[in-house]
């Protein structure tokens, strides 16, 4: 992960403001689900809302538009400048190489390189690590914030959900593994095309057809074999931990409604819980699929690591 | 007559290669072929064992023209000695039927006895992915292993020697004494003096062949 965190500072400033644009969505959406949750405990008791409460709730809604708009343009924006800066950091390794290191290289090692690995890291910094962030961001104000509402029954709603998270580290680690054993075949199956065809004078002239595909169809066997194997563990985990995902919002509904009932909580309130439950237990639902992913980027970019020349300042 | 090559000419995507080649290589004869490097000598080579297809002119080896029947007559020693990612012993047979009497045979007149005799797992070693495993040495003499266990009548010989040190030569050098015992032997060279056991020598320069 060295690799990631001098990406970073080679865009610090970016991803500065990509952070402040978070924390300002955050806090807008924060903001509005009190209004909210205002304009309906006063319907809920016969009482109309002000006309100014309306148009700062127009103009919250505005702000939120405007902050979410910029906030994704800032996060795609730094995660491409990123993106460009690996490219580069790959090509400037392979230029720097001596011609003897350069004229070993195998060609389909190398493709597979690019095919998995950095298209990998690409896809993952320009939709999932931003998205993370923003996910914690939202997670852990939401949170607190709920805590200061209603202690009580954002423990009882999320506690279970804690629970989960350790099911979710440990199935995502089984999933990781899965995952990059797949890959390692991808990679092999690659390299042997690759051989196949500097072999090609070799096989013909020799009739070697069959001693070299049934090596390469091992390879492609060995492959095919571990992505099953990844799909169907993803498959049964993944499906369990939806289904245990779902019990944060049955305890909210349960202690949350008996508190409304009793008078304990208004319904505006409660709304607010069910409103930014997705903050809270929505981001642990979604834990595995980030959790994973993000150990394919990490071992991904692990891997890149020793051939990405980074030139020290933003290109 | 063992190889018998005539009016030869080729080009690749329109840039001349070879210029009316005539060459007559008579059974068990060794003929050598020296020129600088891009002048057409691969290119002949591969031609005369069938890997490229005859444009203009007309090749046969052992009387077969056809480019199946003529790689059947051929086996070919190449500068980069490329072997499959398997054990010593499928990049000796290819993959086809074989007597271990006649692996072994091969082995030892490619000089590779000793070395097998060292290994754990003996001719089932793997040489690795390009044959990463082995020396350039070694893997040169399964290279010629091969061509020897193929027991063609005609061995075309591309700079075998060229990529390796005096040292590791020596040793390959003996080996492809035994790999061209009385065979027709076409081979070619930037170097002179790696042509020196030739009948004859020729020159090809320009994609034109002249008597040296």
């Amino acid at each position: 992960m060295i690799l990631l965190s001098k990406l970073l500072y080679e865009r610090k400033i970016l991803a500065l403001i990509t952070i402040c644009a978070s924390c300002l969505t955050s806090a807008v959406t924060l903001w509005w689900n009190s209004q909210l949750s205002g304009i309906i405990n006063m319907v809920s008791t016969g009482v109309l809302p002000s006309k100014d409460m309306i148009l700062w709730t127009l103009i919250t809604m505005l702000v939120m538009g405007v902050t979410n708009y910029a906030k994704d343009y800032i996060a795609g924006y730094t995660c491409e400048s990123m993106t460009h800066d690996l490219r580069m950091g790959y090509a400037r390794h392979f230029a720097s190489l001596p011609v003897a290191e350069t004229e070993n290289l195998n060609t389909g090692q190398q493709l597979s390189k690019l095919q998995n690995e950095i298209a990998g890291v690409s896809s993952y910094l320009n939709t999932n690590l931003f998205q993370l962030l923003d996910d914690g961001m939202r997670f852990f104000s939401t949170f607190i914030w709920l805590l200061f509402i209603s202690p009580a029954l954002t423990l009882a709603s999320n506690l279970p959900a804690f629970i989960i998270l350790v099911y979710v580290f440990w199935s995502s680690k089984i999933i990781g593994l899965a995952t990059d054993r797949s890959q390692k075949a991808k990679g092999q199956m690659n390299q042997y095309a690759d051989i196949l065809l500097t072999l090609f004078p070799i096989i013909r002239l020799y009739d070697a057809t069959r001693l070299t595909l049934d090596g390469y169809i091992n390879a492609i066997d060995i492959w095919k074999n571990q992505t099953i194997l990844l799909e169907r563990t993803k498959a049964w985990l993944m499906s369990l931990s939806g289904v245990l995902s779902s019990i944060p919002l049955l305890f909210l509904f349960l202690v949350g409604g008996q508190m409304t009932i009793n008078g304990v909580l208004t319904i505006g309130t409660l709304y607010i819980f069910i409103n930014l439950s997705g903050n809270v237990s929505g981001v642990m639902m979604n834990m595995p699929g980030h959790i994973t992913a993000f150990r394919q980027f990490s071992a991904n970019m692990n891997r890149l690591s020793p051939h990405i020349l980074l030139a020290g300042k933003g290109e | 007559m063992g190889i018998t090559i005539e009016d030869l000419s080729f080009s690749y995507d329109g840039n001349q290669v070879l210029y009316n080649i005539n060459l007559t290589v008579k059974y068990g004869e060794t003929v050598g072929i020296v020129g600088v490097s891009g002048g057409g000598k691969s290119t002949l080579l591969k031609l005369v064992s069938g890997l490229y297809e005859v444009q203009n002119g007309k090749i046969l080896v052992m009387d077969a023209q056809n480019s199946i029947e003529r790689r059947k007559n051929v086996a070919m020693v190449m500068q980069n000695a490329a072997l499959f990612p398997a054990g010593i012993r499928d990049n000796i047979t290819c993959g086809h039927k074989m007597d271990e009497a006649d692996i072994l045979r091969a082995c030892e007149a490619a000089q590779l006895t000793e070395w097998i005799a060292t290994l754990p797992d003996g001719l089932d070693t793997f040489v690795g992915e390009r044959g990463g495993k082995v020396s350039g040495g070694q893997a040169q003499r399964i290279a010629i292993a091969r061509a020897i266990a193929k027991n063609t009548p005609v061995i075309l010989l591309d700079e075998p020697t060229s990529s390796l040190d005096n040292d590791t030569s020596a040793a390959v050098i003996t080996a492809l004494e035994e790999l061209t015992k009385g065979k027709t032997v076409l081979h070619v060279s930037h170097r002179p003096d790696a042509l020196t056991g030739c009948d004859r020598v020729l020159r090809l320069e320009g994609g034109r062949m002249y008597a040296s």
